[in-house]
């Protein structure tokens, strides 16, 4: 029975092309129905003309008739829907100031949200390139018993980083601080962040070139570099470790290159150096 | 006199293959007349509707058309049962009999106990 239906279906759709001869097939059919049920009249004694209207009559009406065939021939909410959007493409075509504005419009906002969604893909959603990120956590204090604050006094963090014992490591960063690079080139406005020494060890960051910081140096004058800052100002240089970079006057020595997907650890600033948090003091 | 009663819905279906059963091929002024003789003249059938109800037959495989030249040597479409047809007979007939059966028990007079 569905199978049937199906079939009708589909009757159906392809009877929405060629309705032309379908209509004047059924005029036809239509016609020689009204013409055998005068000639029945004429038969029965009525004069041909009273034959013929006593014919429509039984018909209910040639054209109600004609469209009711016509309706269960394609399918008229389908045809109806087609009708619809080729007029609607007509309208568009005779405003085509209001159509180009309107393309144009919708076209910017499409267009605004991929820039936008892009670069909170990039930023946001993909997880930071951390070794594991699932032993991964971030502390917070709380106030009331609501996570508040991840802004921790040194001291907090030293006896956290020497007492917790549920972590391999503890490690804190201080964002953001603003730096001019200078030194070949125009200077440059970049933001870094301070970290503690054992910043790329506890969050197991992949390194582009070099290493990170010793652990226990927090006042050492070196910098790992972020991958875009490196590709930018230093030509991507393979043997940069070991040289000299001036950040706002003085000197830290490049020590490694850390991945080009890593920005910060939420991802959401785009950090491009680190430093030890000592420096930062 | 009373209202001719219409033809329920549903029912013109069954009415159509059975009549091409019995009759062979008919053409759809023919097989008006015929549902309407055969009802003993006690349905009021809008001949018109009767298309619409020959096309979704076909649509649906239970019969076909073919133009003809009628008794009267007029041209005209004239329908005939396919197999699928004959088989849709007899089950909806099936059907109609279980449908009527249960109603005739409900509207039975009530035995009195």
């Amino acid at each position: 029975m569905t199978m049937r239906k199906l079939r009708a279906v589909w009757i159906r759709l392809l009877g929405m092309i060629g309705a032309q001869r379908d209509d004047e097939e059924f005029a036809a059919e239509l016609a020689s129905h009204v013409a055998m049920d005068t000639d029945d009249g004429v038969r029965a004694g009525l004069s041909p003309a009273e034959a013929r209207r006593q014919a429509l009559i039984h018909l209910g009406g040639a054209e109600q008739t004609q469209q009711a065939h016509r309706e269960r021939r394609g399918l008229p909410w389908l045809e109806t829907l087609v009708r619809d959007f080729t007029y609607g493409l007509r309208t568009l075509g005779r405003h085509l100031g209001v159509t180009a504005i309107a393309i144009l419009s919708i076209g910017l906002g499409i267009g605004a949200n991929a820039t936008i969604f892009s670069m909170v893909s990039r930023f946001v959603l993909r997880p930071a390139p951390m070794g594991d990120p699932t032993t991964l956590l971030g502390l917070h204090t709380t106030h009331g018993s609501d996570p508040c604050c991840n802004n921790f006094s040194f001291p907090a963090y030293t006896d956290l980083r020497d007492q917790a014992k549920s972590f391999s490591g503890v490690a804190a960063y201080y964002e953001l601080i603003p730096a001019s690079i200078g030194g070949g080139g125009q200077p440059e406005r970049v933001w870094g962040q301070g970290v503690t020494s054992n910043f790329f060890d506890v969050t197991e960051l992949p390194m582009v070139v070099g290493r990170g910081f010793i652990t226990g140096q927090e006042n050492a004058p070196e910098v790992v570099l972020g991958a875009g800052l490196w590709q930018r100002r230093f030509n991507a240089d393979k043997a940069i470790v070991g040289k000299p970079v001036i950040l706002s006057g003085r000197t830290f020595t490049v020590v490694g290159v850390v991945t080009p997907a890593f920005h910060s650890v939420d991802q959401i600033l785009d950090t491009e150096f680190w430093v030890p948090l000592g420096n930062t003091r | 006199m009373n209202e001719k009663p219409d033809v329920w819905q549903g029912t013109l279906a069954l009415m159509v293959l059975r009549t091409l059963e019995t009759l062979g091929p008919l053409h759809g002024y023919g097989l008006a007349r015929r549902i309407e003789q055969t009802s003993g003249n006690l349905l009021q059938l809008n001949y018109g509707t009767l298309y619409p109800a020959l096309l979704k037959l076909e649509q649906e495989g239970f019969i076909r058309s073919r133009w003809g030249v009628s008794e009267n040597n007029r041209r005209a479409k004239f329908y005939e049962l396919t197999k699928a047809g004959g088989r849709q007979v007899k089950n909806a007939a099936k059907e109609w009999e279980q449908t009527t059966a249960i109603l005739a028990r409900f509207l039975a007079p009530a035995e009195e106990a």
